[in-house]
Order: C-alpha cells, then structure tokens, then sequence
C-alpha cells in the first residue's frame, strides 16, 4: 500500500472505530423485550358460541397440540380450535372439507373458515357440513400441515 | 505482470489453498445445517441454508479482514496473503447465497419486484428496533461484487495497483453495513448474548487489530530521512545507517520523498529501489533478493536492483535511488530517479 | 411514493447493467486487446472471469476503447516526484 493509502486507511478505521461501536451498542439497547408465549386464560374465545356442546377431543392434532370442541349453534356445526402451546406458523388456515382423508394438497371442495389464532377461536361449518374433516394449511409453503376427522 | 493471461495462475500453493478453503466452508456448511436440524427441528431447510450461508459469509469476512494487519505484525501471516483475493471471491459468493435464497423466501412471491421489495416492504427507516436491516446487507454485497469482479490481475493492471487498492478498500464500508445488518436483523430475534458476544468480539478485534497496525505503519512512516528529517551530508546525500547494519540480501527500509525506499545489500554491493511493488503496491523492502533479483514477499514479483526493472519479458519497473558508502556508512540521494532511468549500485566497501 | 423512487433506481441499475454486459461481451471478444496487449491472448477462462467487472465499469473500458488509451502508469509519492518514466509516452 501506499502512503496516502495508508493514511486513507488510518483515517477510515478512525472513523469506523467511532461509528460501528455506537451502532452496535444503540441497536441492542433498542431491542424490544423478549415476547412471553403466556396466553391469557381469561379471554374469551373469538367467534359464535357453543350452545349444545358434543364431543371434546384433546389429541386429533398430534405435534401442534390444539385442543378440539365440537358443538351446534342454531343446526350448524361449530368447531373450537385451542392451542395449548405456542403454534410456530403465524400462516396457518383452517379449512371444511367432506372428504374424511386428506393428502398433501387442499380437496377441490375445501371452503374456509378463517385463520387458526394464537388464542382459542370458533369457526361456524357450512350448513351442510356433518362429519368430514378439518384441514390446517400453511400458506408459506401452500401445503396441507395437518388434518383431522371431524367427530360426528 | 504476466505474459498472458489465465482465469487462475494455479501453482501447487494456490490448489492447496483453495482445496483447504473449499473443504473448510463445506464442514462449516455441513455442520450448521446438522446442528440446527438436531437443535431446531422445526426449522425448514431454507432457513437454516440461508443462516448457514450468511454466517459462513460473515465469518469468513473476519478472516479476511484479520490478514492484512496480522502480516502487517508478523512475516509468519504472509502464505495467507498469497490468495486473499479467492478468499474475497467465496466471501462474495457465500454473501450471495444468503441473499439470493433470502430474497426467493421472502420477496419473490408478491406482487411488486423482489429487489424494489427488500427497500420498501419495512419502511420503517425512522426506527432503530424495526430498521429495514435487509437493504444494509445488499448494499453491502453490491460493494463486494464490486470488487470480486475486479479481483483478477487484468484489473490490477488496467485501474494501476493504487487505484484498485483504493476502490478495495470498499471492504470496510462493506464490513460496516455487515455489522450493522447483522446488529438490526438476527441480533433482535436470537436473543442468546452468545450472538451478542461472538458479533461483539469480531468487531473489537477487527478494529483493534486495524488500529494499532495503522498506528505502528504511522509511526514507521513519519521516522523519515531526507533534507528535513536526516543529516544531509553534502551532495543531496544523507545518512541512512551503518554498511553492516543490512544484511545481507536484506533491504534497509527508510521513508524519504513522501513514501519507503527500499536500500538492498546483496553480494557486496547496495542498490536503493523505492519500495513499492508494481504489482499490487507490496512492500519491496521486506522482501528478499532471490536468484539476482529483488522479490516482493507479497506475490513474488522480482526487480533486478540496479535498474529496478522485471528481468525480461517481464515489463515492472519501479523508481530507484542513487546510493553510496563513506566511511562505512550508507548515504542516500532522497530524489528518486524515474522508472527505466537506473541510478545504479555501489560497492559496501565505498567504490562506484 | 417510496416504490416509486425505489422502482426508477431499480430500473435505472438495471438498465447500466444491461447495457455493461452488451458492451462486456463485445470488450472480452474484441476491445481488451486493444487497452491491454496482454489480453489479447487471454484465455476464455480469463475472459469470463472479468466479464462481470467489465459490465460494471464499463464507461472506463468504453471511453479507453474509444479513445485507443493503454493502462495508465500507476501514481505513487516516488513516481510523481521522479517524473515521467523513460519511454513512457
């Protein structure tokens, strides 16, 4: 290198060994506080109530551990979804379909019924829904993540 | 420079160079991938690809910044230094990787151009926690290519050796944004102060070891001879140092006319070059003679001493010194004579 | 308003590229030769290997075509005080 190179150099790490440290240390001390997954218990699940409660199934999710409620409201079949643990996909949608098995793609017949939340939410069936299965679809990576029969 | 041109002069250093690089990117690939699976099995390939891929990148920028100080300290660094720049061209590409399968996962698949989305899908620039951290990592890597596409000799020729030197000390500035893409992005999800400490550390010792290098290049270069700084003995000549005081097919470095002269003792007689290699601004004073000639310890470019010119069909001259003995001791000329016009040798013992 | 400006620079660095590898292709084939005798024996390997610094800073490479100018004598505190090298032009 020469001379003026150096003294280039000199003066740029000079002025890096100001900037860079002050940069660093100000973006930790931004850092917001670490997010707790404690889920309130209180809350009150979103969407239509359960007026006849039928069947309770704890373990139809395998890893994703959400707790299951089937009941009727007004003839129509209404699904709660709980989460029991933090689900770590924020892009997860549930579908209705009638089929009872349910492969990598989303059925033809698929009809939605909104977003699996972080708290317990209750999704209203079509009305011709009785039996067939629930359907968790990851938008990510377009694929079925998981499914599940819906008990009669 | 060459007599011709290739895409890469392999010699057996520079296979066995690059075959260690190779093999050691791959286990560190290899093993991030394994360890994230075996910790974080729910992570999905293309995440742990695109963290394998930009920490390898981000490491291995430490290293390449670590040698130019560490040779600067010790001769010991220098094999290093020999093939630096295809360290720089695997940084780049690693740093590419990262980029290219962050921009597939998370821009590509929207309605607006992937590239205008890394700038404005979080324009949050106001805020230091939400600061769009990705367009600090392009910017980063659009100074890198820069200069990995200008890392071939063709280009060391063609800008001239200081001017590339210049445009590749963009480094820094690509160093800086890293850091800072680093600091906003991954630093404010991993909350493990390993991550703190490891990205601390890097930066502590890269700026560290810049620092007092430059420090003990300074202070090198203002202990300068010439009418200000030596004794001038008459003639324009001034005292450099005792004969015995260079070894032999040594060089005694000094800072006269504004830069380093190099002032070589080989086979009983002295020459002084100015101690700048054509080739890539190397310290030719910190070299050896070899066979006849001067030869740079950065990439082996030979001068012969008397008229600082390449041994032909090499076509490298650089500035030379008259220089000359009284008494025993070594007196320089501190006006450098121009390249092709030599100013000669003398004998130690005194004679012309 | 911030796509807006961001597009145009998008567009913009596209369009320099675009035009730097047209004229990189030309310069690897043709004008290297001709700025750096060296080159024009260059291997294809060596010519792909600088086609992308070509299509970067191709308004140097074009305006040295151009004008028939060589590489330029490197510029250091002894060459300057030393003044012009024999034989150079």
């Amino acid at each position: 290198m020469i001379r003026p190179l150096r003294r280039r150099h000199a003066r740029a790490m000079a002025g890096l060994a100001v900037v860079l440290p002050l940069g660093f240390a100000a973006a930790l001390v931004a850092r917001e506080p670490e997010r707790t997954t404690l889920l309130p218990e209180a809350v009150a699940p979103a969407g239509p109530a359960i007026e006849a409660p039928m069947h309770a199934v704890d373990d139809a999710w395998g890893e994703l551990d959400l707790g299951m409620r089937v009941g009727r409201t007004a003839g129509r079949v209404v699904v709660e979804l709980a989460p029991r643990r933090e689900v770590r996909r924020p892009d997860l949608l549930v579908y209705w379909t009638a089929a009872e098995s349910v492969g990598d793609a989303l059925p033809g017949d698929a009809y939605l019924l909104g977003s699996l939340g972080e708290r317990a939410r209750r999704y209203a069936l079509p009305a011709r829904a009785d039996g067939g299965s629930l359907v968790l679809y990851g938008m990510a990576h377009h694929g079925v993540v998981a499914s599940a029969p819906l008990p009669r | 420079m060459g007599l011709e041109y290739r895409a890469v002069g392999w010699n057996r250093q520079k296979k066995l160079y690059d075959l260690t690089l190779a093999a050691a990117v791959a286990v560190y690939l290899a093993a991030f991938v394994g360890v994230g699976l075996a910790l974080k099995p729910n992570a999905t390939a293309e995440t742990l690809l695109i963290r394998a891929f930009g920490t390898a990148a981000f490491a291995l920028l430490h290293v390449i910044l670590s040698i130019g100080p560490l040779c600067r300290l010790s001769p010991r660094f220098l094999p290093l230094l020999y093939n630096r720049r295809h360290l720089g061209v695997t940084m780049f590409f690693l740093g590419l990787a990262h980029a290219a399968l962050s921009i597939v996962q998370f821009h590509l698949f929207g309605d607006v151009n992937p590239l205008v989305s890394v700038f404005t899908s979080n324009a949050h620039y106001g805020d230091v926690a939400d600061f769009p951290f990705q367009p600090l990592g392009l910017a980063a890597l659009v100074v890198l290519f820069l200069m990995a596409a200008t890392s071939h000799d063709f280009w060391l020729h063609n800008l001239t050796a200081p001017t590339w030197k210049a445009l590749h000390m963009g480094v820094y500035v690509a160093y800086g944004l890293l850091v800072m893409h680093v600091a906003l992005g991954a630093l404010q999800a991993e909350r493990s102060p390993l991550y703190v400490v490891l990205v601390g550390a890097g930066l502590a010792w890269v700026l560290g070891l810049h620092l007092y290098a430059a420090g003990r290049e300074a202070a090198r270069d203002r202990a300068g001879v010439g009418p200000a700084a030596g004794e001038e003995v008459g003639d324009g000549f001034v005292d450099v140092c005792a004969v015995d005081e260079i070894p032999d097919a040594r060089a005694r470095v000094v800072c006269a006319a504004g830069e380093r002269v190099a002032i070589y003792r080989y086979g009983g007689r002295l020459a002084a070059v100015s101690s700048v290699c054509q080739h890539q601004n190397g310290p030719l004073g910190e070299g050896r003679v070899i066979d006849g000639c001067i030869t740079c310890p950065w990439h082996g470019y030979q001068y012969v001493p008397e008229t600082g010119e390449s041994p032909p069909p090499f076509t490298e001259r650089v500035p030379t010194f008259p220089v000359r003995v009284r008494d025993g001791r070594v007196q320089l000329d501190p006006r450098p004579r121009p390249a092709g016009r030599p100013a000669g040798s003398c004998s130690v013992k005194g004679a012309p | 308003m911030l796509v807006t400006l961001v597009s145009w620079l998008v567009g913009l660095a596209a369009a320099y590229l675009a035009v730097g590898l047209v004229f990189a292709v030309a310069f690897v084939t043709r004008g290297a030769g001709r700025v750096d005798p060296v080159a024009a024996h260059g291997t294809w390997g060596f010519r792909l290997a600088i086609l992308p610094g070509c299509a970067a800073l191709w308004p140097l490479l074009a305006r040295r075509w151009a004008r028939g100018e060589r590489a330029p004598v490197e510029r250091t505190p002894h060459r300057d005080a030393a003044g012009p090298a024999e034989g150079a032009p």
